[in-house]
């Protein structure tokens, strides 16, 4: 090589060199619109956002999907609207279309939320900057809502995937193990916040009125009573405060789900309570039911006889909604007193709920003591029929129906849940072949 | 730091004195057919940098310092063969050569090519069809946009005026598209500067967008290089998929300045005008059941006189250009101004452009380059996409029966809607529709662009066969767009006023590196090896801002009381690349290149960021051969023999978002705490380039001593690694991803013919055609296309802006018609409804029920049964193609005559044949409740039954099963069309005439461009496309502005 392209080399070097730093040579360009996965699950301030988007999440994306959902199919709910999704929803029965838009949303919503939460665990337990007094209440915070939501897919599937995971396809568990694992994230999300009470930082996160330990609590004492875990279901239930109150916050950003769904103050809704909460034959003077609805002559769309809601589904956008209500403790110890052969305790719990006159939520039956026969089915009749009451549109009642032996499916009774599980939706099973697990047959 | 740069150049530049003499050598480049001076003919002495270009009489004259010795002159210019002549330089320090004759090169076999290598290569020593357009031939065609320079002149090169508008975009198809969500236009690139052309749809003006190639002023091109596919552009990596347009803009050239100065005017109508609806009388519009009203008188207007008018354009230009003691210059500034067909509409754009280069001695060459641009377009809204508010959508949308004029009193233009309409049922229904006349008047929306564009270029020769160039480029400028609405609008939604302001920033850089190594290993081999490196990043931002409610006088969106949808976002991206790439020639015959490149992105994911890319190619020149030379001089073969072949891959990135990669959780605030939100849409850390995969082989032939050239290639191309929105299992806790799963495939045959037909003393004619074909086809696996909602069947994407009509379909072209069609019995015939003639309603039977009856549709595109008489068409609501807008082939003919010195004359035909186009225009107008057009004038007076276009008032299951107004399948029309592209006229004055005023040249162009459309389409234009530069939906006609028919007359001086 001779001198000059020596020369010429050293002086292009030196160009290059000069001219590199004008065009960046990064491949690792972070971007500045939108947080990424690692901003949110690797930083305090991320976690604790995702924390906050999470109640979010669960609070007004999936519950009321839930609750919509399967209350048209457990008859809770009539569609009040023409579009396809619901005609098709309120016909249910066995022609339920697997790609029915509310089902999907039910069964997204629910895996967006597991998903948030799984990340949020695995985060706030890597990150180093989260102490652990703040920790501990993410974590058990987001076991929490992972519960909530595998507890909430077993009402409505035969098969829910634990582990969500984008790189290959899910894993599905009957939905007994499903309970199962939802009782175990509540056994250790309790034990959590036992140990190593939460500080001001995640308080912050968590709205006043949301009571997390009591709350987790009764969903441990409701999940194992689904589970087929009648002394865990009467011990967790034994430990809520009965005082206590846990309630979903809404806001004027972040509205009451439910109220949005079936006020006509917003327009046509697409849902509307059922005259006497969709049951066959109510007591006269419940209280829970003039709680729930103001009498009117309307039908809806398909002409079941329908109500203005009232109580916490029908006050306003920003009507805080229960997490759980706290005679649900009573009537699952009735229900566990009852199984276990303890007719007169289950009774006695019964009667607990039928004579209240006040409640913290203003939620109170005023009737008087149970005086029908007390066999086992009979209780259970008795308890299906306070818990529908009592229970009214928080996502169970598909659940009871199956579960407290009250007859089979069938879209053509008015009074009877149109199915018992629902497909699975048409994008998983496409996108999912090998494992979606087969369509129940109603 | 770019003064630091040019420094240390300079510092090395300081080269070796040889004992050198100074000589001057002359001439004159003459046309060895007409015996007339070529202008602007390159002559370079070999060897070193001294040269220089012809004069307008072809006269040459340039200074060289070189060691006295034998040298070899080359006369190039394109379109001719290259001539070489010996040049002894002595004693005598003047050298005349005396007349160099260059004859016509029907296959442009000498041609030098830049693009596919990076550095200058002859065409004949490539394995692919490379296009190439001169200054000569923008010139002469009139061209005031780029894409009118191309059009026509490349086989395999489909250019779309997108819209009529004098700032309308453009599109550009090289072989066919290679994405589906991404752009498909090609790389552009100006004198080694990577150009953005983004459509940035600023504000709403209902249709296609601009894209930014409008900045640059064709006068500045000095020639264009298209490389077509993955095959020729292999070297441009992962940004090839689209094919690469190269640009060079025009150099000083060594030897006295040489000023351009043009001037032209032109004037732009509307070719053709829709026959609007002239019934004297009418049963009101947008009321039903009309037969239940007695007909009224009604008053008519044609609101297109309205909204269209003769526009006027003008442009001036100015060059300097020269160079002397190894520096050259170039300048030029430019100023074209052109009204719309549209009132209101107008385009100017300013602009400068300097060039100055430096030869320090062999050694080193420095150029600098640098252009600004400033555009700004007066916009009117007119597309179909946006219905609230254009001027041509208020002409569609109609009726027609209200004067638009203003109240001479209070200036309030009328709505026109008729009154309180009601629909079938009685109920009245909201047809509150904006005036065009106040679209036309009121509206102010524009967008202005100010624009730099720079180069710093450095060509080092520092040994014997090594040359190294360097680029740095520069491409950077702010477009803001403006929409003001002002109060008491018209425009249903907007009559409290609308404003809306958004910017767009761009800055892209690149950095290129380039070392060719040419040596002769031993007697019969040459090898060049090039290596290359590339540093490119691309920034930009976008910021949005709007409201409605505008107080009177106000402007600015702060002036408005409902601000709304403020958006900022930015993006930010970096390339890297480099290659290597071998050739070697065998006898001067056989030439073999082999290459690879490798690309590293920010837009990949970084579990796939590194991509390479090979290319291998071949090319047989069978003239170089001796004994064949002889054998076709004797007229055994063809003049001309070269086979050529090549394979390469390339890849795109015009799909991949900046942060594709990543997971982006959105705001979700909650009860006072930030809150973050899981997105539907999950990042792909391991998205990767879509890669084209082509093949291509072809021949040149020469005939009759080359005066017949024929250019003939067929090519493949497939595109895997299609990035297309997949549905992920909900499980996953997310909704979709892009992925890299679809697949398409281009195949084509491309045919350029070049003749010289007559070529005798004072006349020639020379002749250039061409044809290409382009058969697309998509891959979709049906996991990909899983619908939530099941609308569509699987296999099937709908497109965006298209009203859900347009779809991906499996084993279909990109981008066909999808939608509801005629109803058919089994044996395929057209099902109607009978009509009763004498009473023009449509027959109901005794249930009142109408009756079916089957019929075909005749040329005047009605339904009509067995009698003759016109039925009512019966929709089939199922999906299907219906319709198919990509042409089965493309062809020109642009024809030249030389009469004498002094004229010549030039016309090209333009054709696109078997394409089909959504007439949504036509549709629209036929349906009562606007009924513009003299389709409903015909149901109206009785020529078609009452409901053919839409059915009221007729029992049935679902009333809109009747009429064609839903029939989707009716509305599509054959888009064939051949077009004269352009007429001009050419004189060159005798510059005797200006003696004594410096004056060398006077050229006179009198030309017209869209004079003539043959075709059968009942539209404005087959050719505009209201979704503008998007990739599927092409072909689709809803009041986008069409294509004017132009004259102009240009007055050229060189001085």
């Amino acid at each position: 090589m001779t001198t000059t392209t020596r020369r010429a080399g050293r002086c292009l070097a030196l160009a290059l060199a000069l001219a590199a730093p004008l065009a960046g040579c990064d491949l690792n360009i972070d971007d500045p619109n939108a947080t990424t996965e690692e901003d949110a699950f690797s930083t305090r301030a991320g976690l604790l956002s995702a924390a906050a988007g999470l109640q979010r999440q669960y609070n007004a994306g999936a519950y009321d999907n839930l609750v919509l959902t399967t209350g048209i199919t457990s008859r809770e709910l009539a569609a009040d609207n023409t579009f396809a999704n619901l005609l098709e929803l309120d016909a249910g029965g066995a022609g339920l279309d697997p790609s029915n838009a509310n089902v999907t949303g039910y069964f997204r919503e629910m895996y967006q939320t597991t998903s948030l939460a799984d990340a949020l665990i695995a985060g706030a337990q890597a990150t180093e900057t989260v102490e652990p007094a703040l920790q501990s209440g993410l974590v058990a915070l987001a076991q929490f809502y992972k519960a909530a939501a595998l507890g909430a897919l077993a009402v409505g599937f035969t098969d829910v995937v634990i582990d969500t995971r984008t790189d290959g396809p899910a894993t599905y568990v009957p939905r007994q193990a499903a309970l199962e694992e939802a009782v175990s994230l509540l056994a250790s999300a309790e034990d959590l916040l036992i140990a190593t009470p939460p500080n001001a930082a995640f308080r912050d996160v968590v709205p006043r009125g949301f009571d997390l330990l009591n709350t987790i609590r009764a969903y441990r004492a409701r999940f194992a009573l689904l589970a087929g875990d009648l002394d865990g279901a009467l011990a967790a239930a034994g430990r809520v405060d009965p005082a206590a109150t846990s309630v979903f916050t809404y806001t004027t950003d972040v509205t009451n789900p439910l109220f949005a769904a079936i006020s006509p103050s917003l327009g046509q809704p697409s849902f509307a309570v059922r005259d006497d909460l969709g049951l066959e034959s109510v007591e006269d003077d419940d209280g829970r039911i003039a709680y729930f609805t103001d009498s009117n002559d309307d039908t809806s769309v398909n002409d079941y006889p329908i109500e203005t809601a009232a109580g916490f589904i029908g006050t306003s956008l920003i009507t805080p909604l229960p997490a759980y209500v706290p005679d649900e403790m009573l009537l699952i110890r009735a229900e566990v007193l009852a199984r276990q052969g303890d007719a007169g305790g289950a009774v006695a719990a019964i009667n607990a709920v039928r004579t209240d006159t006040e409640d913290p939520f203003g939620l109170a039956a005023n009737l008087d003591a149970y005086d029908g026969p007390t066999d086992l089915q009979s209780l259970l009749d008795e308890i299906y029929y306070n818990r529908a009451t009592e229970l009214f549109l928080q996502g169970l009642r598909l659940e009871d129906a199956r579960r407290l032996n009250q007859g089979e499916p069938d879209p053509s009774d008015p009074f009877q849940r149109t199915r018992n599980f629902y497909p699975f939706p048409q994008q998983e099973r496409l996108a999912n072949p090998g494992t979606t697990p087969p369509d129940p047959a109603i | 730091m770019r003064l630091a740069l040019l420094v240390g150049l300079l510092v090395c530049a300081a080269g070796p004195a040889l004992a050198q003499s100074a000589y001057t050598i002359t001439g004159r480049v003459v046309d060895a057919a007409l015996e007339d001076g070529v202008p602007g003919a390159s002559v370079l002495l070999d060897g070193t940098q001294a040269g220089a270009a012809t004069d307008v009489e072809g006269r040459f004259s340039f200074d060289a310092r070189v060691e006295p010795g034998t040298y070899t002159l080359r006369a190039s210019f394109v379109g001719f063969t290259t001539v070489e002549t010996p040049v002894t330089l002595g004693a005598d320090p003047t050298v005349d050569v005396g007349v160099i004759e260059l004859a016509d090169d029907a296959l442009r076999s000498d041609e030098v090519i830049v693009s596919a290598t990076g550095l200058p290569i002859e065409r004949r020593q490539l394995g692919n069809a490379i296009g190439t357009i001169d200054a000569r031939e923008i010139a002469d065609a009139g061209a005031t946009s780029v894409d009118q320079a191309i059009v026509g002149k490349v086989a395999g090169a489909v250019v779309s005026q997108n819209s009529g508008n004098p700032a309308g975009g453009i599109s550009i198809r090289l072989r066919g598209p290679s994405t589906v969500l991404g752009s498909a236009d090609p790389l552009y690139v100006i004198d080694g500067v990577i150009i953005d052309n983004t459509s940035a749809g600023l504000i709403d003006l209902g249709g296609g967008d601009q894209n930014r190639l409008v900045d640059l002023n064709p006068e500045d091109i000095e020639r264009i290089e298209i490389l077509k596919g993955a095959s020729a552009a292999a070297l441009y990596g992962s940004r090839a998929n689209g094919g690469v347009v190269q640009i060079f803009t025009k150099r000083g050239q060594t030897g006295a300045p040489s000023v351009t100065l043009s001037t032209s005017v032109r004037t732009d109508a509307i070719r053709k005008t829709l026959d609007v609806n002239r019934a004297a009388f009418d049963r009101p519009q947008g009321t039903a059941p009309e037969a239940s009203l007695s007909p009224q008188p009604t008053q008519r207007f044609d609101y297109q006189d309205d909204i269209f008018h003769q526009a006027v354009g003008t442009e001036q230009y100015l060059s300097v250009s020269g160079g002397q003691g190894g520096g050259t210059y170039f300048f030029s500034g430019g100023h074209f101004f052109n009204e719309g067909i549209v009132r209101g509409n107008q385009f100017r754009r300013l602009n400068g452009r300097v060039r100055v280069g430096q030869d320090f001695g062999d050694l080193l060459n420095l150029s600098v380059g640098a252009n600004y641009t400033r555009s700004r377009s007066q916009d009117i809204p007119n597309g179909g996409l946006n219905s609230a508010y254009g001027a041509l959508t208020a002409f569609i949308f109609g009726p027609n029966f209200i004067d638009i004029q203003p109240d001479p009193v209070t200036g309030e233009y009328p709505v026109t809607s008729p009154g309180v309409p009601v629909d079938a049922a009685g109920d009245p229904i909201e047809l509150v529709q904006q005036n065009p006349l106040d679209v036309v008047n009121n509206f102010d929306f524009s967008q202005t662009t100010n624009r730099f564009t720079g180069d710093a270029q450095a060509q080092l020769t520092p040994a014997e066969g090594l040359s190294i160039s360097y680029v740095l480029g520069l491409d950077t400028y702010s477009q803001s767009g403006l929409a003001l609405i002002p109060r008491g609008s018209t425009a249903g939604g907007f009559d409290g006023g609308y404003s809306r302001r958004a910017d767009f920033n761009v800055t892209n850089l690149n950095n290129d590196l380039r070392l060719q190594y040419q040596t002769q290993l031993g007697e019969s081999l040459e090898s060049t090896t090039t290596l290359g490196g590339t540093s490119q990043y691309d920034q930009n931002s976008t910021f949005a801002i709007q409201t409605f409610d505008l107080n009177v006088g106000v402007e600015t969106v702060d002036g408005g009381s409902r601000p709304s949808a403020v958006g900022e976002s930015r993006s930010e991206s970096t390339l890297l690349g480099a290659f290597v790439q071998q050739t070697f020639g065998v006898y001067d015959q056989l030439f073999v290149t082999a290459a690879g490149r490798v690309d590293a992105s920010s837009r990949f994911g970084p579990d796939n960021r590194t991509n390479f890319y090979p290319k291998v190619s071949a090319s047989y020149d069978a003239g170089s051969n001796d004994a064949y030379a002889r054998a076709a001089q004797n007229g055994y073969f063809p003049s001309t023999l070269r086979l050529r072949a090549s394979y390469g891959e390339s890849g795109g990135l015009t799909s991949i978002g900046p942060f594709t990669r990543f997971t982006r959780y959105g705001p979700g605030a909650y009860a006072g705490s930030n809150g973050l939100l899981p997105p539907g849409l999950l990042g792909n850390p391991g998205v990767e380039p879509e890669r084209q995969s082509e093949f291509e082989v072809g021949t040149d032939l020469g005939f009759f001593d080359d005066r017949l050239g024929i250019e003939a290639t067929y090519y493949t191309q497939n595109t895997t690694d299609l990035l297309l929105n997949v549905e992920l299992p909900l499980t996953s806790g997310f909704s979709n991803q892009l992925q890299n799963v679809g697949e398409l495939s281009n195949k084509g045959f491309e045919l350029l013919l070049r003749a010289l037909p007559v070529e005798t003393e004072g006349f020639r004619w020379s002749s250039t055609a061409t044809f290409a074909t382009n058969k697309n086809r998509i891959d979709l696996d049906p996991s990909v296309t899983a619908d939530p909602f099941d609308d569509v069947p699987d296999e099937t994407l709908i497109l965006g802006n298209s009203f859900g009509l347009v779809a991906v379909i499996d084993d279909q072209p990109q981008g066909v018609f999808y939608g509801s069609g005629f109803a058919r019995d089994d044996a395929g015939n057209i099902v109607g409804l009978a009509v009763n003639p004498a009473t023009n309603q449509i027959v109901l039977d005794a249930q009142n029920l109408p009756t079916f009856t089957t019929g075909t549709i005749g040329d005047d595109g009605l339904l009509r049964d067995a009698g003759g008489a016109v039925i009512v068409p019966v929709r089939d609501g199922t999906q299907r193609i219906i319709g198919d807008p990509n042409p089965d082939f493309t062809a020109s003919w642009i024809n030249e005559f030389d009469v004498g010195r002094r004229f010549s004359a030039r016309v090209q035909l333009d054709g696109a044949f078997g394409g089909d186009i959504f007439n949504f225009t036509r549709r629209l107008a036929a349906l009562r409740n606007f009924g513009t057009l003299s389709d409903y004038q015909a149901e109206i007076e009785g020529r078609v039954p009452v409901g053919y276009y839409q059915n009221s008032g007729v029992p049935g299951p679902d009333p809109r099963n009747y009429g064609t107004f839903s029939i989707f399948e009716n509305w599509i029309e054959d888009g064939t069309f051949v077009k004269l592209r352009e007429v001009s006229l050419t004189y060159l004055v005798p510059v005797d005439l200006f003696r004594g005023m410096g004056v060398q040249g006077l050229r006179v162009t009198a030309y017209g461009r869209n004079l003539l459309s043959f075709d059968s389409y009942s539209g404005y234009d087959p050719e505009t496309n209201v979704a503008g530069q998007s990739t599927g939906v092409r072909g689709y006609d809803f009041v986008e502005v069409p294509i004017p028919r132009t004259f102009g007359l240009t007055l050229q001086a060189t001085l």
